[in-house]
């Protein structure tokens, strides 16, 4: 640890001084990069001189500073899915340039710098992926709703959970590991429907982008990855709609200019019809079934989107972006009969419900052409809540009520400080902070009782909790020469929970060099630190998992990860790119054996074990960015091991997810200007599960009497042995999705008929196992799948 | 909250169902699934040793469970054979010969149908109960509580585990007032005659509770054969240990409550605790299944020992009042 603190004390020294070498004359390109038919600022596009070789990239709010010697300059400004603008002038002074590229309508006819490979082999960013929100789009999905998450479950080194789960497990982390951003905002639960989809309506999102390893110092709070999704800011030219009707869902998306070219807004909405469409199919079933008079029952979530978009000046502008979302998952049922001339009717309700709001409030503000600054103020709310309720009534008076209702969740409030600095054309800063306030409500019950003239209330279970939470980071990508280049930082963070202080300082390095301009080599090493924990139960994924902070038993996650990684652009239309990482992870939390969420009476700390973790890969993925065909194939081949003193009897054992192999083919073929496939095949090793190989007898103190026992005594308690924990595979889970999607141009605007097949071939892929009995009285091993083949349509509208 | 479980279940098979959800029967690809050898046995310094011997069966066989009556059990002291135990039924095997604390004790097993097997245990001393105070705590619904306290010194400089039994000891008599097997006559306060059938001592464990919301932290698993818990809180330290019992278990007119502590090795400590919490939670599809330890090289069970320090109380009924006698 102290060795790593002189190191970057040496390095940022080094780095100062280096500010005080003179340099030719020199001016400065700054200014925004945006879409030329909404106005909307685009995040992350490449700004490149090929003559001098440097470059940089637009900042999440589209802002660039780009510094050059006094000369010919040949500017090529790239971004995925626009078609490349290049330009040449002569610079002799500072110069605004606001850009607005063209979106690509006809790639295969577009002639395009690739800005992904370019980007690939010379960014000092590795482990990174951008995933064009037009693609998400188009390839094949589960009911045909186009899913972010698991979008990104195609790509190496990010891996889903079970059959169907939108849940991302990263380079062998947890779900929880996952910093999922929405406009800056953390989103704590981002799964509908038991993480079938994902709570981000993509017509919503103008990009998403991932970071799996050498987290650059303005990324803290979780060990395994980065998910940055910025919502569209909407149109500031013109009105603009687009909506879909699906087998599950609707959404709309309607968005414009409240005053064109200054002040825009976009708001989205989707619900899902699964309850609707199955309420009259639940009822008769029960009516045959000789059921309560009145039973529904059903399911449904749905989520908005909004943000208004307002640009004060040429150097502020401000943003507030909303979203919420909220499943419901619910039975209630009516039973009336009459007694001694009265009708009494008694009625029962479940309910399950979940769901996220989040806020942020954001202001952009250019001090000048080399200092950019943006301020978030953020609100962020999870809530879980499921109860039950008894009520009976005698005529129209209630004579007795029965509630139990469970619930937690967690609340953050909070803001963050971000600046982009281009002191000098060598290096590009980043420095801010951030402040955050949680309270998280680790599982209160309350009981409701009402008999006769007796009420009862009552809560018991955990109190809120409340944790003050910071950093502050500062990073320098560093053009060393013109084959090395590097971004070094440091990330200071702290928490605080009543007495108890928690800091980490985490040193960031990621470097690059350059063998040629079509190949690099790139290495990184992050230090990470994680506050709050997931606990999680491990057979099945619902939304009873609850957030905690640390405490005095419980200590920050905290993780190191090498990476190593080889890009090679070796086609105009082809890349390349090899990663290899070792991660270590410590103070992980399990559950205890045996303990689960239902056990209320406990606190939730003594539920707990503590251990370590480890996990090593390597990923390949082969990408085809432009033509007719395009796509790409995927490799990781991963171990991912967990530790636990009391856990497996102290031994190793694998991650649920450890998945030794993990392929994704993805393909995208554009025939004409109006139809388009898709194809998605993935196959992964299968989850480790912890099943019972045989059967014995427990331990039977002798007595006078046991010798005359005969072994029927025994059966109900024999022991199933396990060989060790998630010793067992599951059969391996492969899948081909298909999908075809025929556009066309109509007056008001353009249609789309989607259909697809998910599961193609059908393939019965395990969801769980478990041991029953076959028709011959035979005990066997049955395997219970969720998604056969699934056909899906959907009619998609523009204007 | 079993309600909660229930509906959650419904909704979530509900919403398998809604998802076309399919069931088929898979092949079990079980690399290491042989039948081993299952050798269970506690020993103590104050008996003979009994072990029994049985074998797994695979996960999916329906067979009856089977005994080993054949197989070659030897006993070890430090190393030392001290000779082969005989089967004398069911399962068990026993030798004459009792064990020593502070000696290693080896079982080794072999059959020639499968692989031998071994484990090995220390008999441990014994620590010694100060003293036990009771009091009884009257409930609402006649849920009358004995409670105990059981102060006790953890021997300081090495790691401890304990289990805590309670052995209700009573005179057992069954009444008929057809079968006449038995001399005695029990006149009863209807001057009916009655007939004693069966009379003996019985010795059955009680069942111990910890004391709901005080829980004692440092109980780590609780059964029907009793409290298990390690020292890890009160190393080397004088510990009152508070617990209870209901009276519902006490039969005829005395009853003699035997407290005992058992010092344990931790492959038993291990054992009980895993053993419990896999009966908690088997079939549970919300919690991990939980691995039963063992301590059988090539085998599965658990040879073990235990040294018992032993206290009682006399409980004697009065007039349907249940009340502290004397030792």
């Amino acid at each position: 640890m102290e060795k790593s603190k002189f190191l970057i004390i040496f390095l940022l020294l080094f780095f100062f001084l280096s500010l005080e070498k003179s340099y030719a004359q020199r001016y400065t390109i700054s200014g925004f990069v945006q879409d030329k038919r909404s106005g909307e600022k685009l995040f992350w596009a490449n700004i490149y001189d090929t003559r001098t070789k440097l470059g940089t990239t637009s900042n999440e709010y589209g802002f660039f500073s780009l510094t050059l010697p006094s000369d010919t300059v040949e500017l090529t400004i790239s971004f995925v899915g626009y078609a490349t603008f290049q330009t040449k002038f002569f610079l002799n002074s500072n110069l605004k340039l606001n850009i607005e590229l063209d979106p690509v309508i006809q790639i295969a006819e577009v002639t395009v710098t690739d800005r992904r490979s370019e980007e690939l082999v010379k960014s000092t960013q590795m482990s990174l992926i951008e995933m064009p929100v037009q693609q998400i789009k188009t390839l094949p999905v589960l009911l045909g709703e186009a899913d972010v998450l698991k979008t990104l479950q195609l790509m190496p080194g990010i891996q889903s959970g079970s059959e169907g789960s939108s849940g991302l497990y990263v380079r062998g982390g947890g779900p929880d590991q996952n910093l999922i951003l929405l406009d800056g905002v953390p989103v704590y639960n981002a799964s509908h429907l038991f993480g079938f989809f994902s709570v981000f309506n993509p017509d919503a999102i103008s990009s998403v982008r991932l970071i799996k390893g050498g987290f650059p110092a303005r990324y803290g709070g979780r060990l395994s990855s980065v998910i940055d999704i910025r919502m569209k800011e909407g149109n500031l030219r013109k009105f603009a709609g687009e909506g879909s009707i699906g087998n599950v869902s609707s959404k709309f998306t309607f968005e414009g200019p409240i005053i064109k070219d200054k002040t825009s807004f976009i708001v989205s909405g989707r619900r899902t019809y699964i309850d609707i469409l199955a309420a009259p199919i639940i009822s008769a079933i029960n009516r045959a079934a000789g059921g309560s008079d009145n039973l529904r029952a059903g399911y449904f979530f749905w989520d908005a989107n909004a943000k208004i978009n307002h640009k004060i000046s040429e150097k502020d502008r401000v943003f507030l972006s909303f979203y919420a979302g909220r499943d419901k998952a619910y039975t209630n049922s009516k039973n009336k009969y009459v007694y001694n001339d009265t009708t009494n009717t008694s009625i029962n309700r479940f309910k399950l419900t979940w769901g996220n709001v989040t806020s942020a409030l954001r202001w952009n503000h250019v001090y000048n052409d080399k200092l950019f600054s943006n301020l978030t103020l953020i609100y962020s709310n999870y809530l879980f809540d499921t109860g039950m309720e008894f009520l009976e009534y005698r005529g129209n008076k209630l004579t007795s009520n029965y509630a139990f209702n469970y619930f937690s969740g967690i609340e953050n409030t909070g803001g963050i400080i971000d600046f982009d600095f281009r002191p000098v054309p060598k290096h590009s800063l980043k420095f801010g902070g951030n402040y955050l306030y949680h309270t998280f409500k680790p599982g209160v019950s309350a009981f409701k009782i009402t008999d006769g003239s007796t009420s009862l209330t009552q809560e018991f279970g955990n109190k809120n909790i409340y944790a003050n939470e910071f950093y502050s980071y500062i990073e320098d990508s560093w053009d060393i020469s013109a084959l090395i280049k590097a971004n070094l930082g440091v990330h200071y963070s702290g928490f605080i929970l009543k007495n108890k202080y928690y800091d980490s300082f985490q040193p960031r390095i990621s470097t690059r060099f350059l063998i040629t301009d079509k190949i690099s080599i790139k290495a990184a090493y992050s230090q990470m630190q994680q506050y709050i924990h997931l606990l999680t139960n491990s057979t099945i994924g619902l939304p009873t998992d609850l957030w905690l902070p640390s405490t005095d038993s419980i200590r920050p996650e905290n993780s190191h990860q090498v990476a190593l990684g080889f890009n090679y652009d070796f086609h105009k239309d082809w890349d390349l790119s090899i990663e290899g990482y070792y991660k270590t992870m410590d103070n992980l939390i399990e559950y205890k054996e045996g303990a689960s969420f239902f056990q209320l009476s406990q606190n939730w700390e003594s539920k707990l074990e503590i251990g370590e973790g480890y996990s090593y890969g390597a990923e390949v993925l082969i990408r085809k960015n432009y033509g007719q065909l395009t796509g790409w194939i995927g490799y990781t081949l991963s171990w991912s091991w967990r530790k636990f003193e009391n856990l497996n009897f102290g031994e190793p054992f694998p991650y649920k997810y450890d998945r030794r192999h993990d392929v994704a083919v993805v393909l995208m073929y554009k025939l004409n200007e109006n139809i388009d496939f898709g194809l998605t095949w993935v196959y992964g090793t299968g989850n480790a599960v912890t099943l019972g190989i045989a059967r014995y007898l427990p331990l039977v103190e002798y007595d006078e009497f046991v010798q005359y026992y005969d072994s029927f005594y025994y059966y109900g308690q024999e022991i199933e042995y396990y060989k060790g924990r998630n010793s067992y595979r599951m059969p391996p889970y492969h899948r081909l999705d298909l999908s075809a999607n025929f556009n066309k141009k109509i007056k008001w605007g353009e249609r789309t008929w989607s259909v697809g097949l998910y599961n193609a071939y059908s393939r019965q892929n395990p969801f769980y196992l478990y041991f029953g009995w076959d028709n011959m009285g035979n005990r066997v091993l049955k395997q219970v799948s969720l998604f056969p083949i699934i056909p899906s349509v959907r009619y998609s509208f523009k204007f | 909250m079993k309600n909660i479980k229930v509906y959650l279940v419904i909704v979530i098979t509900s919403l398998m169902i809604f998802s076309i959800a399919c069931e088929k029967v898979i092949n079990l690809d079980i690399e290491d699934a042989k039948i081993k050898i299952v050798l269970n046995g506690i020993i103590s310094s104050d008996s003979a040793v009994i072990v029994h011997i049985s074998k797994s069966r695979h996960i999916l066989d329906n067979a009856q469970i089977s005994f080993l009556s054949d197989a070659q059990v030897k006993l070890y002291e430090n190393e030392t054979e001290i000779g082969s135990m005989t089967h004398i039924g069911n399962g068990f095997y026993k030798i004459h010969y009792t064990p020593k604390k502070g000696f290693d004790y080896k079982v080794a097993v072999s059959h020639s149908n499968y692989d031998d097997a071994y484990a090995i245990t220390r008999v441990l001393n014994s620590v010694q109960i100060i003293s036990i105070d009771t009091f009884t705590t009257y409930g609402q619904y006649q849920d009358n509580n004995l409670n105990f306290n059981l102060k006790f010194t953890d021997p300081i400089d090495e790691k401890n585990y304990y289990m805590l039994t309670l052995i209700n000891h009573y005179y057992e008599m069954q009444y008929s007032d057809t079968v006449k097997n038995i001399d005695t006559l029990y006149v009863g306060p209807d001057t009916t005659i009655v007939y004693i059938t069966y009379g003996g001592y019985v010795r059955t464990p009680r069942r111990i509770f910890v004391l709901p919301n005080t829980e004692d932290v440092i109980i780590e698993s609780q059964s029907e054969k009793g409290l298990v818990f390690s020292d890890e809180l009160i190393s080397g330290k004088t510990y009152t240990l508070r617990f209870y019992s209901s009276y519902y278990n006490f039969w005829g007119d005395t009853n003699r409550v035997y407290v005992q502590l058992k010092s344990i090795p931790k492959e038993l400590y291990l054992y009980y605790k895993s053993l419990q919490q896999y009966y908690n939670n088997h079939g549970d599809p919300f919690s991990e299944p939980v691995m039963v330890y063992t301590n059988v090289v090539n085998g599965l069970g658990i040879f073990s020992s235990q040294s018992i320090y032993s206290d009682s109380l006399v409980f004697i009924n009065t007039n349907n009042h249940w009340y502290y006698n004397n030792k």
